[in-house]
């Protein structure tokens, strides 16, 4: 018995030996091991670099060479801050327990809106909430209906968009202001659409990362908005306002938009973010997001750096200090 | 945590007392058998998933398994499942955590090649079919927080067992009564070496591409074959007066995936306490 047991417990030490063979060394955790793990995902999963004509390996050696032995915590998250922030890309976050780097894609153009003029000249005192949306009618003869909708966070339901179309069902048309809506759930995309288009439309095609080669991408994957059974006929013409601070799920509306027939946009272009971003850590246990697809238009066409409006309209000073929103102005001459 | 210890002490010390205490079977040969086993189970996991973080996140899982189980004198059929919960994390970021389901299913199929006296010993090879399904949540890896995969394995297996006896005379175990008569014991070891592994889990992206605005987890997910699994266990038997078994069961099962970017490693120790319950 004595033989048995030790043969069983020489066994079970082999076995579990071999837990070694199993799982490789743990990556160390060092600066330079931080860095090089850091620019090595970017550099196998980062959906842009083509579009963006950005050179990583350059990158590598600008700031490989910032990276010392003995920096501290805060040195490195700079450097690593100041590479991830080359590829110019609001999905692209490094997050530290001390700090959290971002890229300001929205100052990448004026801020085509000033929410004071929309509130105290458009939507006034008497503007309705209806789920995530602030309306109310505007122009002289109040003929058009504005709808106001800050982000895609704010879940929608399709009742919501059929009650703003049937509450407005005899305006001659209706502005959509996504302006500063810095995106949230795609989903939201879809309950608006399907609430607005009378037929099937492809709104955009999306490729999704396959391989580390810079073209490995899968797909396409179509985004089809399909009309709602009991959808609110409004047939009307949509104008959907964007600006710089329109981005993610914001700028995939608009680009949906695009496509569909009785739907114009117009302001500025929007801030992009088309790709979806994943999630990561790295050895020291900072986490990390990027861009792992790229989002085109039907037509093919990349967007990535913003989608460009229909009708371009920029906010004029003359016209903000006069409590006047250009954009809105221009939308409600389309309109009519 | 302290709930969960305390419903595993409760479940043992009030179930083991009364299923001892059943009558004696009228069974001849107490050693072979079919059984139906309930058993509880703590498992130590670890896990480098690499298509989201080079760090192994450990921690522990509590659950339950049940098998159906045909010992007979030539053949050794046994099929299980069970499922553990729990959270792992990683050292270094103490409030990363990782909650954790894993689904476990087994069939063992093996056939008698050698026994020595009288089946004291013997030695007994096959097939096992083994595999895992498991959901990972980690709400750090933002739009990577979830992954779903299932690791499944052919194996080639071998068991080899050790049945012994002693006599034990009337009394009393703690507050469990005693009969007198022959206490059977089993010591068994088996190792499955894999012959077929496969994985299927998220692809290179790790994401749904969810810009169609429905977000369906598995779109992403890829089935590949290869990579290593190891499974050995070792259990005992005590075997009753009444026909039915308490056992005790370690387990270690390891395994990598395929591919090397997405590589998942993952480990598993894991010790069981179950009551086999005799059907004939």
């Amino acid at each position: 018995m004595n033989r048995g047991a030790v043969i069983c417990f020489c066994l079970s030490l082999l076995l579990v030996s071999c837990e070694t063979l199993i799982f490789d060394q743990e990556a160390t955790d060092n600066p330079r091991e931080n860095f090089d793990y850091l620019w090595r995902q970017c550099n196998e999963k980062y959906s842009f670099f083509e579009y963006k004509k950005i050179d990583w390996q350059a990158m590598n050696a600008k700031y490989a060479a910032q990276i010392k032995d003995k920096m501290t915590s805060d040195e490195l998250f700079k450097v690593l801050f100041s590479m991830l922030n080359e590829l110019q890309d609001g999905h692209v976050n490094l997050i530290s327990p001390f700090r959290q780097s971002r890229f300001d894609f929205d100052l990448l153009g004026p801020e085509n809106i000033d929410l004071r003029v929309v509130r105290e000249n458009y939507l006034k005192n008497d503007y309705i909430i209806t789920g995530p949306f602030q309306h109310n009618v505007v122009g002289a003869d109040k003929k058009i209906a504005y709808v106001r909708y800050n982000s895609f966070e704010d879940r929608v339901a399709p009742a919501h968009v059929a009650y703003i179309l049937s509450y407005y069902r005899n305006t001659q048309g209706l502005i959509l202001d996504i302006r500063q809506n810095g995106g949230g759930s795609a989903a939201n995309i879809f309950k608006i659409l399907n609430q607005l288009v009378s037929e099937k439309t492809l709104l955009y095609n999306s490729f999704l990362k396959s391989g580390p080669g810079k073209d490995d991408f899968a797909g396409p994957q179509p985004a089809y908005a399909e009309p709602d059974e009991n959808r609110f006929k409004y047939g009307k013409k949509i104008a959907v306002l964007i600006d710089r601070g329109t981005f993610s799920a914001a700028s995939f509306f608009a680009l949906g938009a695009r496509e569909v027939d009785n739907m114009i946009v117009i302001g500025d272009k929007s801030g992009g973010g088309l790709g979806l971003p994943n999630g990561g850590q790295m050895p020291n246990g900072w986490t990390y997001r990027f861009s792992i697809s790229q989002t085109l238009s039907p037509a093919g066409e990349n967007f990535e750096n913003g989608v460009p409006p229909d009708i371009q309209v920029i906010l004029t000073k003359s016209d903000r200090d006069r409590g006047v929103d250009t954009v809105i102005e221009r939308a409600i001459q389309e309109l009519k | 945590m302290k709930n969960i210890l305390l419903l595993y002490g409760l479940v043992f010390l009030g179930a083991t007392p009364r299923l001892v205490a059943q009558e004696k079977s009228t069974q001849t040969d107490l050693r072979y058998g079919k059984y139906l086993s309930v058993s509880t189970l703590l498992d130590y996991q670890g896990s480098k998933d690499q298509g989201v973080s080079p760090l192994i996140y450990r921690g522990l899982l509590f659950g339950g398994m049940a098998e159906l189980d045909f010992e007979g004198t030539r053949w050794d059929i046994a099929i299980d499942g069970g499922v553990g919960v729990g959270e792992s994390s990683v050292e270094k970021v103490a409030t990363f955590f990782s909650e954790t389901t894993t689904f476990f299913y087994n069939g063992r199929f093996l056939y008698k090649f050698w026994e020595k006296d009288e089946g004291k010993f013997d030695f007994r090879a096959g097939l096992h079919i083994g595999g895992y399904s498991s959901q990972r949540v980690t709400p750090a890896f933002l739009n990577a927080s979830l992954a779903w995969e299932s690791i499944n394995t052919l194996f080639a297996t071998g068991k080899l067992n050790w049945r012994t006896s002693h006599e034990q005379s009337a009394g009393k175990f703690l507050f469990i009564r005693q009969r007198a008569g022959t206490r059977h014991i089993k010591f068994s070891t088996q190792l499955s070496l894999p012959m077929l592994n496969s994985a299927w889990r998220p692809d290179y992206a790790y994401i749904d591409d969810f810009s169609d605005g429905e977000s369906d987890v598995f779109n992403n997910n890829k089935l590949q074959f290869g990579g290593l699994r190891f499974h050995w266990r070792s259990d005992g038997y005590y075997y009753l007066l009444n026909g039915n078994v308490l056992r005790f069961t370690y387990l270690w099962d390891a395994q990598r995936s395929p591919g090397e970017i997405n590589r998942l490693e993952l480990s598993h120790h894991q010790v069981q306490l179950g009551m086999m319950i005799r059907l004939n």
